[in-house]
């Protein structure tokens, strides 16, 4: 198995704030692989954000990482002097923030910010009085790779000439100037416009095809986490709750926040589906109990719910954080290997069973186990 | 529910609207061109709202839907065109009768943070509309508000606090409150959830789909969300740069999008049920809503333009029953 380019292990960032202590992060485990896309979707407050620049370690007091690693290429960036961290940051790991408009210096032309970070990482520059003149031709190589049309003339404007979209092209051009190993991109196209979302989305994919780079795709929207992203994390008040191939996460959710948050969206294919909201609200995160940050809204919640959840391997690379004593491994393979042999098969069902045996529901029918088994069988059999 | 409930014929007809917004100001009314210098939020707008109906009106940044919204409303004044609300000219009503009409017509904004003052009770934001329409004397006032609390979904005992105590979904649930408590017939929902985190945003669909079963309620609901439109319309509207492109019952327009901007719309939505498909974004952005092309006004960004689609405003043209499109592909019949 290849290492991966980036693995975090028990972050925990908190806020130290006047009324109490935020857990924003609180015990992430995340592995980034080389050249691969990982979405990670949360609501507000979910400490997406917070996780990545916890990562980068631009996160500003009152916040403070308490503790956990951050290993990237064999070093512990959270051991790092601030000065190799820097020289890290823009040329190895790349980040584009949310909004455009705010992250660029809106006094400084286009081509000076891009020029800027060209000169401080790019080590492949001739020295001497060469140096500034190929910046700039890389500038421009990366503004014309971007797409931005008649991007000799364009790099002369100041960001606020720049449409949404074009915008966010600008800070991609920026963040992809040094040619990154990894691109964070927090909320890349939350601002902006469904059809410029997917030009601005289509451009990563395609970047990071170009430049074999790995990509964290930071998003609310699990639709497009779902259409560009090989692999999942849900995360819900500061912790990771599942994570998996995103096909088979959709398919068949082991979680129950996983699991209502598909619910309770509407979908363009099934218009008049009836949506279930999840009830309630994300908790307070100031004082939380040792236990299942989801237990308040929990369809499903039981006893075992206040004791704390770790997240647990659910077969085919998947992971939830589900009853720790339960022996949900069966339940789960099955529907694994359910949803892997038939795409026809009602993803529900599996999802259904691991979920019972996961909860361990009294009430589960020992029967219901032995019925899948048969179903699989035939469909194996089908498949053969 | 009330009298006009009895009556035939739509609840909202809106004929031609057009708002265009100067931006010249001062002097430069009389030194500048006025061509150069306004903004066709909304160039001619037309389509009734049934009784009981949910039109849906969806569309990008600039196109003009929340103009479209505040301008059915009159709370803008249209540059031209006619809105009828239960067969009234709203234009030719004095303000007495407007005012009579403003109870029976409420909107409730994207905005939840924005959009109720944060310097007033809970009891004060909901209960103000009521105050003025209905004048109930103090304590029976207080009732009526504590009871419409408890029917968004909010405890009656948090009257006495302020909008900033309360969540953004929490918060959506008053400007509802307001909206509801005066008994209205016709409800402009402009983009409700969009400000909302997604199990948020579905607890506030529900809850206007159960008020609007439960108080009769007529809906003009805009969104830029595809998805969501699909899900609480029985029709949909969808608007590029100040006009209706395409209309028509919900179901049929989602699955048969038959003008080129409405199935770019649809390809570009990223979803979570169907596969990942290779597709070709649109290309470019919207053009400046002060220099709308010529011709269709979509001809710069549509892959089927040609050379009558440049020159010539295409017609609303029926592509099945209840089924508009205003493009050229349709000339003589379906494609």
């Amino acid at each position: 198995m290849t290492a991966p380019l980036l693995a975090i292990r028990d972050l925990r960032t908190w806020f130290h704030t006047r009324q109490g202590v935020v857990k924003a992060v609180d015990g992430v485990d995340l592995d980034v692989m080389p050249g691969e896309c990982l979405g990670v979707v949360g609501e507000s407050g979910s400490g997406k954000s917070v996780t990545f620049l916890s990562v980068l370690g631009l996160v500003k007091p009152p916040g403070r990482v308490e503790a956990g690693r951050v290993i990237f290429g064999g070093r512990d960036l959270a051991k790092l002097p601030p000065d190799e961290l820097r020289a890290l940051r823009g040329r190895d790991i790349a980040i584009t923030l949310q909004d455009a408009l705010t992250a660029l210096n809106p006094a400084l032309r286009v081509e000076e910010q891009i020029v800027e970070t060209i000169l401080a990482h790019d080590r492949d520059l001739p020295p001497g009085r060469g140096r500034s003149a190929a910046a700039r031709a890389k500038a421009l190589e990366m503004l014309r790779l971007v797409g931005i049309p008649d991007a000799e003339r364009r790099m002369h404007d100041y960001p606020h000439q720049f449409s949404g979209g074009m915008r966010q092209r600008v800070m991609i051009t920026i963040a992809l100037a040094c040619r990154p190993k990894l691109l964070i991109a927090d909320e890349p196209t939350t601002a902006l416009d469904v059809t410029v979302q997917a030009q601005v989305l289509a451009l990563i994919a395609r970047m990071r095809r170009a430049l074999g780079m790995s990509v964290v795709l930071i998003s609310h929207n699990l639709g497009v986490v779902a259409r560009y992203c090989d692999r999942i994390a849900l995360m819900y008040a500061g912790q990771v709750v599942e994570t998996g191939p995103t096909r088979a996460v959709i398919a068949a959710p082991y979680h129950p926040y996983t699991q209502g948050l598909l619910r309770s969206m509407p979908l363009l294919s099934d218009p008049d589906r009836p949506i279930q909201p999840i009830d309630g609200q994300v908790p307070d995160l100031i004082d939380l109990e040792p236990e299942c940050r989801f237990l308040p809204r929990c369809p499903r919640a039981a006893e075992i719910c206040r004791q704390p959840v770790p997240l647990l391997p659910m077969g085919d690379a998947r992971l939830a954080a589900v009853d720790p004593a339960a022996d949900s491994n069966e339940g789960a393979r099955i529907s694994a290997r359910l949803a892997a042999v038939d795409p026809a098969a009602d993803p529900n069902e599996g999802a259904r069973i691991s979920a019972r045996l996961a909860a361990v529901d009294p009430a589960a029918d020992p029967n219901e186990g032995a019925r899948i088994s048969a179903r699989l069988a035939r469909c194996v059999r089908a498949a053969a | 529910m009330t009298a006009g409930m009895a009556q035939t014929g739509p609840l909202v007809a809106v004929r031609g609207l057009r708002k265009h917004y100067d931006l010249r100001r001062g002097l430069r009314r009389f030194t500048e061109d006025a061509r150069a210098h306004t903004v066709h939020a909304l160039d001619g707008v037309s389509f009734d709202i049934a009784r009981g109906e949910t039109l849906g009106v969806i569309g990008e940044s600039g196109c003009g839907k929340s103009t479209l919204g505040r301008t059915v409303l009159r709370l803008l004044e249209p540059t031209a065109g006619t809105v009828s609300f239960d067969g009234a000219d709203l234009a030719g009503l004095d303000a007495a009768a407007m005012k009579a009409l403003r109870r029976r017509m409420q909107i409730v904004f994207q905005d939840p943070y924005a959009s109720l003052n944060p310097r007033r009770t809970v009891e004060q934001i909901v209960g103000l509309g009521l105050a003025i329409h209905a004048r109930p004397s103090p304590t029976r006032l207080r009732e009526l508000v504590a009871e419409m609390l408890g029917r968004v979904g909010l405890s009656p005992a948090h009257m006495q606090r302020y909008p900033h105590q309360f969540s953004g979904g929490q918060r959506q649930r008053i400007g509802i409150a307001r909206a509801l408590i005066v008994e209205p017939d016709f409800v402009v929902c402009d983009e409700p959830v969009s400000a909302l985190d997604v199990s948020i945003q579905a607890q506030i669909l529900a809850l206007l789909e159960e008020l609007k079963r439960a108080f009769d309620l007529t809906y003009l609901f805009i969104s830029h969300d595809l998805a969501v439109v699909g899900h609480i319309s029985d029709r949909i509207a969808v608007m590029y740069l100040g006009q209706i492109v395409e209309l028509g019952p919900a179901r049929r327009l989602l699955q048969t999008p038959a003008h080129p901007y409405t199935q770019a719309l649809l390809e570009a939505v990223p979803r979570v049920d169907a596969e990942a498909q290779d597709h070709r974004p649109l290309g470019g952005d919207v053009p400046s809503p002060l220099k709308p092309p010529p011709g269709c006004r979509f001809h710069t960004r549509c892959p089927h333009a040609t050379a009558q689609c440049r020159s010539i405003a295409p017609e609303h043209r029926t592509v099945a029953p209840g089924h508009h499109v205003a493009c050229h592909l349709y000339e003589g019949g379906p494609a």
